[in-house]
């Protein structure tokens, strides 16, 4: 089920909302009936579109579980060896499952065409969200066995935590540490309702309004081949594939986080305006944030992050850059994309900064943008060889500079065009930094409903248009 | 105190999985291993005499408003004639998770078509109600012709 959907809109949030205020907050005040009533929701909400695959994240769960409690008993009764024997264990099962499921076929297709022996792929279905839960639960596991976290007690809470419905197909990736003490005691309000609701209703419009315009954009010039296309309409189409990522998953994220404020839940942010960003560092750090700091935590501190000699640091970006490019797809364009950012990244550290810190403003982001541009086009195309065709019609090898196709194309959509680079940017601090900031909180309170009355006009006329990071 | 035996759950789980993996894998990869061309070549045979030329991704993009190009291969073919309806289309997914969204999108086209030629080509609007759009592992099959169902079973044989 996806947010954008009547079904989720209509039918699912209202039902869920009601039981859950009314037999959770209101007649039982019990947090277990809360929690069960989530969880409930939660895997009818999974299920909805390939209910073969909650069996795995179910036996994923409770295996899980069952570690957790194994190795924390191993530690009260002093066997390190076992914990760290179940650490493994439990790290084996879950990179194990997430390997089948997301790159089995991947490494079968590239043996086979490496060897030239008959292998034939799986073609299984993907489990949607399966990247996403997996990284939540090993943060549980990782957290678990530096003893920086307890052990869950309950199943039931334990399986909400990976399972809640509001993060679970597209993050944020939220680590346990940092939700253990909402799972158990939470307290939910008007105010955190209110925002989290108009968060919602932001987050829907970015994806429905905005992320889905731009994307039928950037479809018309993919479909018209980068054999036929002039450099303008290269540009114009990955603009639009830029700003179409971005609301499509800053857009999710809003909606998670406002989803999960309305039940008592604080999520951690995961965008922070990346557009604006004057070097690609700066970009991650405002770009998937959750991924980020995830990566950070679990891999590159344990690598020993910047405390080495820079050939180790230089290993351990790179390592975190090939993972972070494998994490978001089996394929070698996205292989390719994770080492160009590590390439990157490591160029700016040790070499650009000191030199981009002398260009003004503009021209550090004006780079930093046609950067993370070049990046979207191996992250968009269907191969690594029609990324190259694709970056090859930006740079000039294009049939013509400007042609009749791409200024159509251009001026039909500039107006869209110009929103989403507004929307992109922090307008609403500058705002209310010229106006008074209650008035204005008012006028985009008042909007909300006009804003809910659009997306849902969107959402009767579209066509089934997927969140981007689904296949994630 | 007594240790729990929590390694009875852990190994029940692994069992389990196990189990279901072999299921799935028995069960669920019914994806084929032939080409776009192997797939579609039996049916563009069968379809000679249905009088339908072959059409780019573009021209597939303005029908369905899907980009075909992301996916492993596209063939599209459809009559010049706006008094026919006729159309093939076949698509390989990379992906089998977007069949919904390829048949949604023949869903909808085909809705659309149906409005646009109930009132004045009941001939048409009736090709229409018999159009057959099916899905099997990792492609898509859609047809609205005269004998789609014999291009159907060409193209079930070709799987």
């Amino acid at each position: 089920m996806v947010f954008s959907s009547a079904t989720f809109i209509i039918v699912f949030l209202p039902v869920t909302m009601i039981l859950y205020y009314l037999l959770g907050v209101t007649i039982t005040r019990s947090v277990t009936v809360k929690n069960i009533i989530l969880l409930i929701a939660s895997l009818v909400f999974y299920a909805w579109g390939e209910p073969v695959y909650i069996i795995l994240m179910l036996l994923s769960i409770c295996f899980n579980f069952f570690i957790g409690r194994d190795m924390e008993q191993a530690r009260r009764y002093r066997n390190p060896g076992k914990v760290k024997a179940l650490f493994i264990t439990s790290v084996i099962f879950n990179i194990g499952v997430l390997g089948f499921f997301k790159y089995a076929n991947f490494f079968l297709t590239n043996i086979a065409v490496l060897t030239g022996l008959p292998i034939k792929p799986l073609n299984l279905p993907l489990p949607v969200g399966i990247s996403f839960y997996t990284f939540q639960i090993m943060s549980y596991i990782i957290d678990l066995y530096n003893d920086k976290i307890k052990a869950q007690r309950s199943l039931a809470a334990f399986a909400l935590y990976v399972s809640l419905f509001p993060q679970l197909i597209a993050g944020p990736i939220v680590k346990y540490k940092d939700i253990c003490d909402q799972l158990m005691f939470r307290k939910e309000s008007w105010v955190m309702y209110s925002k989290g609701f108009n968060r919602f209703i932001i987050g829907l419009s970015k994806k429905l309004l905005l992320a889905n315009t731009l994307g039928s954009i950037y479809a018309s010039v993919q479909a018209a081949g980068t054999a036929e296309m002039s450099m303008l309409t290269a540009w114009v189409g990955i603009i639009c594939y830029t700003m179409q990522i971005y609301f499509d998953f800053s857009g999710y994220s809003d909606m998670a986080i406002g989803l999960g404020g309305m039940f008592g839940f604080e999520f951690c942010e995961n965008f922070n305006y990346p557009y604006i960003a004057l070097s690609v560092t700066d970009f991650w750090r405002r770009w998937h944030m959750s991924l980020s700091s995830w990566f950070r935590d679990y891999v590159y501190i344990p690598l020993g992050g910047n405390r080495c000699k820079v050939p180790r640091v230089i290993f351990n970006l790179m390592v975190v850059w090939l993972l972070t490019g494998f994490w978001h797809g089996a394929a070698w364009n996205f292989v390719f994309w994770g080492i160009y950012y590590g390439v990157i990244l490591i160029l700016e550290k040790y070499l650009l900064s000191p030199l981009l810190d002398k260009l003004p403003k503009i021209v550090r982001w004006l780079l930093t943008i046609v950067v993370v541009m070049v990046g979207w086009v191996f992250f968009s195309a269907p191969s690594l060889g029609e990324a190259f065709s694709y970056i090859g019609a930006m740079f000039g090898y294009a049939v013509s500079v400007v042609d009749s196709n791409g200024l159509f194309i251009l001026f039909s959509n500039f107006g869209l065009i110009v929103i989403g680079a507004i929307c992109s940017t922090p307008v609403y601090m500058l705002l209310s930094g010229i106006f008074n900031e209650k008035r204005l909180s008012k006028v985009i309170l008042a909007a909300t409903p006009v804003l809910l009355i659009l997306c849902i006009i969107f959402m009767v006329s579209e066509t089934y248009n997927p969140f981007l990071y689904f296949r994630f | 105190m007594r240790q729990k035996p929590y390694i009875i759950g852990e190994v029940l789980c692994v069992a389990a999985l196990i189990g279901f993996i072999v299921w799935l894998c028995i069960t669920r990869s019914g994806g084929t291993q032939k080409s776009i061309e192997e797939v579609s070549g039996p049916v563009v045979q069968a379809m000679e005499t249905e009088q339908m030329s072959k059409q780019s991704n573009a021209d597939a993009f303005k029908a369905f408003g899907i980009d075909f190009s992301t996916t492993e291969g596209t063939v599209y073919y459809a009559n010049d004639s706006v008094m026919d309806v006729s159309e093939l289309l076949i698509v390989k997914l990379g992906d089998e998770n977007d069949a919904q969204a390829i048949k949604t999108a023949i869903e909808n086209r085909v809705t659309d078509q149906q409005n646009l030629y109930k009132n004045y080509a009941p001939d048409q609007y009736a090709l229409l109600q018999d159009a057959i759009i099916e899905t099997s592992g990792n492609t898509v099959f859609y047809c609205t012709a005269k004998n789609a169902n014999e291009l159907y079973e060409a193209y079930k044989k070709a799987l």
